[in-house]
């Protein structure tokens, strides 16, 4: 009975605070729903966007339209000088988004739609084109997709870092997102071999794309709209405080923000991680080969996503999101262990991928944490909100992914894959492989995590820094004559105990050693 | 964050290296060598049971790029013949199946032995037939046996130097690359000029034209054959 009651609270709590947020909090439950269901229709699009990658264990890319893996890598490598030229464009457009209605949330508007056109004509390449046309029409609408795709999902992940400067309440929202938007591929996994049973070929039948291609993308597209509509940023900053960075100054900014650093070193090794759960699909295809089992079997491993996003803030919240980051990349490495050895039996390899899933998930809500952490630390050591010039990180991860991004090919062509995807049916081919590929997952696990030893802001120290910001942000709008005006770029209006809670922005000012970066300078 | 700056290098200068190591991986071989190794991998191909063969013919001509695939898929017990022919618009699908085969409308759980016909099961105006046969007559079927592992393996087998100039052997990882021409009266890749072989894992898994106009590709695996439920057997004569 006790059970039911505090059942019936949680939901009476949920809904008294639907449009009002609990006290500490800036987010309304309203708004958290709302991200919520328009991160399900991103989560549909990216689940279109999974089906087309510029890798050689992609079943339309790889299989169905057979071009070979080095010719993919090198697609990859134009991609990606593409992206690096156009990166700080981007990151400008970001900074500088038109129509005053916030940094992230327009673009899911504008961005869905393009998104969706062009995933659906990825589906239509002729196959009987020469294997040169098509790898030119794979390579742009590829790159056209992959440069809007990634802007959109980037400003859905942005967008929860500035709905609320409160970092538990950002964990919180994440959580909550992620537990709601993954019914989306938990849908599409399940729902995904079904209809393939539709066509002659199944997975590999051109026409199963055609039809999941449109259908769900403009899906997607539709459902991403509740994010733009239901949501709103909230940055905390001075009422009449306009921000203008050089691009030279803005990025020796973030270059001595160490925990950029971290973050995107650790992003660096996030292929070689993924050598082995990318090839999930080839388990199925080559090696399980029966379309009914894969089905229960993704909406089984689908299950590892839910579970990881439901304890991932318990986690968070007993270890702290430094230790949950080192905690779930070991849970990796080891779960990767078993199939360097033994890899051929589908229920083993399935096992072992769960539970690396199960360890990608919880870094669903890590990751963006610690990324607003990092832009939260920015404003308060030199006063800039760095959202769309942080993505100029991206240039050095780039110049990375060329060397890398040859990398997995390599090792299919090592083994023999070349361009005739049937060799995986064969146990000889296909199992060497695996085991190099669960190697490197190993290895890239090790190194995906190391970086975080680094990391040396505790959550304490986040919410100090917070309190501060608002302080100064208050300080400035009574010299600049607008006492009474929001420090928040919403407009809202803070309860007053949530203006400047207790001693936590005093300490800061105090207590300079406290500092993550000046306090521990002499470590680096 | 110097020592940040160091570990992103010394990171950097690992990942770079193991990328050019990875690419120094390729080993040329003689011409001899490539020889005796093709000879080989057609040998260990020939005793193979289980295959997939792929023959697929490409025409540039066309506007509309045509193509015509002929595959056999043999698993131990049970084999499945395709031809897919193909344009811009659909690729169609002719499928030839050996097995058992169950009769149509009757459950697996109360079939008697006189329920499974094993043989050539084909599809013909009202549905499919079967017609009884070894796995042999199957893969020495008219229709057939132009594409088995015996008519593969004839294309490469038997050829003195004259007839087979191989122009360069290279080995990277489990994969053996030979570039070679037939020039042998009446070979059907003589037609094609410049060839590329490969062996994987010492057994000849490719032939292909340099033009991407025919090749033949061998995986020792293949998709399960799922034989289809037989609604009328053909009697021999």
């Amino acid at each position: 009975m006790q059970v039911v009651d505090k059942a019936v609270g949680i939901v009476k709590d949920f809904f008294r605070h639907w449009n009002k947020p609990a006290e500490g909090n800036y987010v309304g439950n309203k708004e958290v729903i709302a991200y919520s269901v328009g991160g399900m229709g991103v989560q549909f699009v990216a689940a279109i966007s999974s089906q087309i990658l510029l890798q050689a264990n992609c079943l339309l890319i790889g299989t169905v339209y057979g071009l070979k893996p080095t010719d993919l890598a090198m697609l990859l490598m134009i991609n990606t000088v593409i992206s690096i030229v156009i990166q700080p464009f981007k990151s400008w457009l970001i900074d500088n988004t038109p129509g005053g209605k916030g940094k992230a949330r327009p673009w899911l508007l504008w961005l869905g739609p393009p998104c969706a056109i062009l995933m659906t004509l990825t589906a239509f390449i002729p196959l009987s084109w020469s294997k040169q046309t098509i790898l030119i029409c794979v390579g742009v609408l590829y790159i056209l997709m992959n440069f809007i795709y990634q802007f959109y999902l980037g400003m859905y992940t942005q967008l929860v870092q500035l709905e609320t400067p409160n970092t538990n309440e950002r964990a919180k929202i994440i959580s909550i997102s992620s537990i709601i938007y993954s019914f989306a591929p938990t849908i599409t996994g399940a729902v995904f071999p079904l209809i393939a049973t539709a066509f002659d070929l199944g997975q590999v039948d051109q026409n199963f794309y055609k039809v999941i291609f449109p259908l769900f993308s403009f899906v997607g597209c539709g459902l991403g709209f509740f994010a733009y509509f239901g949501t709103k940023e909230r940055i905390i900053v001075p009422r009449r405080q306009v921000q203008k960075v050089k691009f030279k100054d803005g990025f020796i900014k973030i270059c001595k923000n160490r925990y950029f650093w971290i973050n995107n070193i650790s992003t660096w090794f996030t292929f070689a991680r993924a050598a082995l759960t990318g090839s999930m699909m080839w388990a199925y295809v080559y090696m399980l080969q029966n379309e009914v089992i894969q089905s229960v079997a993704s909406l089984i491993i689908g299950t590892a996503s839910l579970v990881g996003m439901v304890l991932g803030p318990f986690i968070i919240k007993k270890i702290g999101k430094k230790n949950t980051v080192l905690l779930t990349n070991g849970v990796i490495a080891l779960s990767m262990v078993p199939l360097i050895f033994y890899n051929n039996n589908f229920y083993v390899f399935a096992a072992a991928c769960y539970v690396a899933f199960w360890g990608t998930a919880v870094q669903i809500i890590t990751t963006p944490a610690l990324s607003a952490d990092a832009l939260d630390y920015q404003q308060w050591k030199t006063g800039d909100r760095l959202e769309g010039f942080s993505q100029n990180f991206a240039i050095i991860n780039s110049l990375v992914a060329i060397g890398t991004n040859y990398i997995i090919p390599f090792v299919y062509e090592y083994y023999g894959l070349i361009n005739d995807y049937d060799v995986l049916y064969d146990e000889a081919v296909r199992s060497p492989m695996l085991s190099a590929m669960a190697l490197m997952s190993v290895i890239g696990a090790i190194l995906h995590g190391a970086p975080f030893l680094f990391w040396n802001m505790t959550e304490k120290d986040q919410e100090r820094m917070i309190e501060d910001l608002k302080r100064r942000a208050h300080e400035q709008n009574v010299l600049d004559g607008c006492a009474d005006a929001s420090i928040l770029s919403s407009d809202e209006h803070l309860n007053d105990e949530n203006l400047f809670e207790a001693d936590g922005g005093d300490k800061v000012v105090e207590d300079e050693k406290n500092d993550p970066v000046n306090g521990e300078e002499d470590r680096l | 964050m110097k020592k940040i700056a160091k570990i992103a290098a010394a990171v950097s200068v690992i990942v770079l290296c193991l990328a050019a190591l990875l690419t120094g991986c390729s080993e040329t071989l003689t011409v001899e060598e490539g020889r005796v190794m093709l000879q080989q991998g057609v040998e260990k191909a020939a005793a193979s049971d289980v295959y997939y063969i792929k023959y697929r013919y490409n025409d540039n001509s066309s506007a509309n790029g045509k193509y015509t695939q002929y595959s056999l898929n043999v698993q131990g017990d049970s084999a499945k013949f395709t031809i897919a022919t193909g344009d811009v618009l659909k690729t169609v699908y002719d499928d030839t199946y050996f097995g058992k085969s169950l009769k149509d409308g009757v459950s697996s759980k109360n079939a008697s032995d006189g329920d499974y016909v094993t043989g050539k099961v084909y599809r013909e105006n009202d549905g499919w037939r079967v017609s009884r046969c070894t796995l042999d007559e199957f893969l020495n079927d008219e229709k057939i046996s132009s594409y088995n592992m015996d008519s593969v393996t004839a294309l490469l087998s038997g050829l003195s130097e004259d007839e087979l100039r191989i122009s360069s052997v290279t080995r990277t990882g489990k994969v053996v690359y030979i570039s070679a021409k037939v020039e042998k009266e009446g070979n059907p890749l003589s037609q094609y000029g410049d060839l590329v072989i490969r062996l994987i894992n010492d057994k000849l898994a490719y032939v292909g034209d340099t033009k991407e106009t025919f090749n033949v590709s061998i995986s020792y695996g293949g998709p399960v054959i799922n034989v289809p439920a037989w609604k009328s057997e053909t009697t021999k004569e």
